[in-house]
């Protein structure tokens, strides 16, 4: 009788390397709309903010499923070869209907939404490059360096400096957002 | 995992009329900057219905009194039947707008929130004696700290709706 060799072989996971702990996260925040809204300028608003900051703006998920649209941009600010920023924009909506509505003179292609809006930001320390190799896991070592100088030597800076100031900046990009949503929660006094 | 004390309990303003709703978001916003609070818009909904606009705030600003304590203030704001109006104050016409606001607040602080005294059963169970028993004077001077934040919260947010409603001249 004859075993049969299974197809594929998962191997189990590597429990040698030790956990990384390379993001510093931030809290995020929910903007949640149900109305008519003009969702190409949104988008437009929101990619021109991120390219005036200097993000590198990337559209990682566009899913357009009748009528639920889900659209991820995603943020990348270098500021040392070690760290960098990250800004996510997250948008999911399902769409009602095309609306045309009357500003002015001019007659605008509108949507009639539920609309959800998630903004995240971390801080991303030895990040990998476009290929996709990141030095910093390449051996158990290097991760437990890693993972060291971001707990005991730059943990503060990285906590007082780069943190509170990305996540500052998206609560301007979530005013922005607000103000164009013509919610009433406008404002922002930080 | 961090420890949450929950301290004062949870309590709701309740306020029917008219109101302006952005002068509430900002002074509520002013209130905890000048306290010294990090901000936490966790969610801002607003949704059109055929009865008015309905409105849902969830703020949890946090303020880091120390490396090991931190507090916290729910702030959860619920406005229903929101419909614009227009008020004449001192002849100047003002938009504002109408509706039933409930806010509730709950106030707590959080121990080791950096979960340094996770690591291990021991620590824990010391982090415990230490929170219940040997710094327990600490714990109390920031429940205290917290009480005396919330009850200025209540009394602000009270005195700001009450401010709407003399605004009105009937």
């Amino acid at each position: 009788m004859t075993e049969s060799k299974p197809d594929a072989v998962v191997p189990t996971p590597d429990i040698t390397v030790p956990k990384s702990n390379k993001d510093f996260h931030n809290y995020d925040f929910i903007v949640r709309f149900i109305g008519v809204v003009d969702f190409d300028a949104l988008y437009n608003l929101v990619c021109k903010w991120m390219r005036y900051r200097k993000f590198q703006v990337y559209e990682t998920l566009h899913k357009f499923k009748p009528p639920e649209i889900e659209i991820d941009l995603d943020g990348r600010r270098k500021k040392t070869p070690y760290k960098r920023d990250r800004a996510f924009v997250k948008f999911h909506m399902f769409k009602n209907k095309d609306v045309e509505v009357l500003k002015g003179d001019k007659v605008v292609k509108m949507i009639d939404v539920r609309m959800k809006i998630v903004f995240k930001s971390f801080i991303e320390t030895g990040y990998s490059n476009e290929l996709g190799w990141d030095r910093w896991n390449t051996s158990s070592f290097k991760i437990f360096l890693r993972n060291f100088i971001n707990r005991y030597i730059i943990k503060k800076e990285i906590d007082v400096g780069d943190s509170d100031s990305i996540y500052y900046e998206l609560y301007e990009l979530q005013q922005k957002v607000k103000e164009f949503l013509e919610m009433e929660a406008k404002g922002n006094a930080y | 995992m961090a420890e949450t004390h929950f301290i004062t309990g949870r309590r709701e303003i309740n306020f029917e009329g008219v109101l302006n709703v952005s002068d509430l978001h900002a002074s509520l916003d002013h209130w905890f900057k000048e306290k010294g609070y990090d901000k936490n818009e966790v969610r801002c909904e607003e949704i059109a219905t055929k009865d008015g606009k309905y409105i849902e705030w969830l703020f949890e600003p946090w303020k880091k009194v120390t490396d090991y304590v931190k507090l916290v203030i729910r702030v959860h704001a619920r406005m229903y039947n929101i419909t614009e109006v227009t008020v004449e104050i001192d002849k100047h016409p003002m938009r504002m707008v109408k509706g039933r606001v409930n806010i509730m607040l709950e106030g707590m602080f959080i121990t080791d929130y950096e979960d340094r005294f996770d690591q291990q059963p021991f620590y824990f169970f010391i982090r415990t004696l230490y929170d219940k028993f040997f710094f327990r004077i600490y714990t109390q001077k920031y429940s205290g700290l917290l009480i005396e934040h919330f009850d200025e919260l209540r009394a602000h947010l009270k005195s700001a709706l009450n401010l709407f409603r003399f605004k009105i001249e009937h």
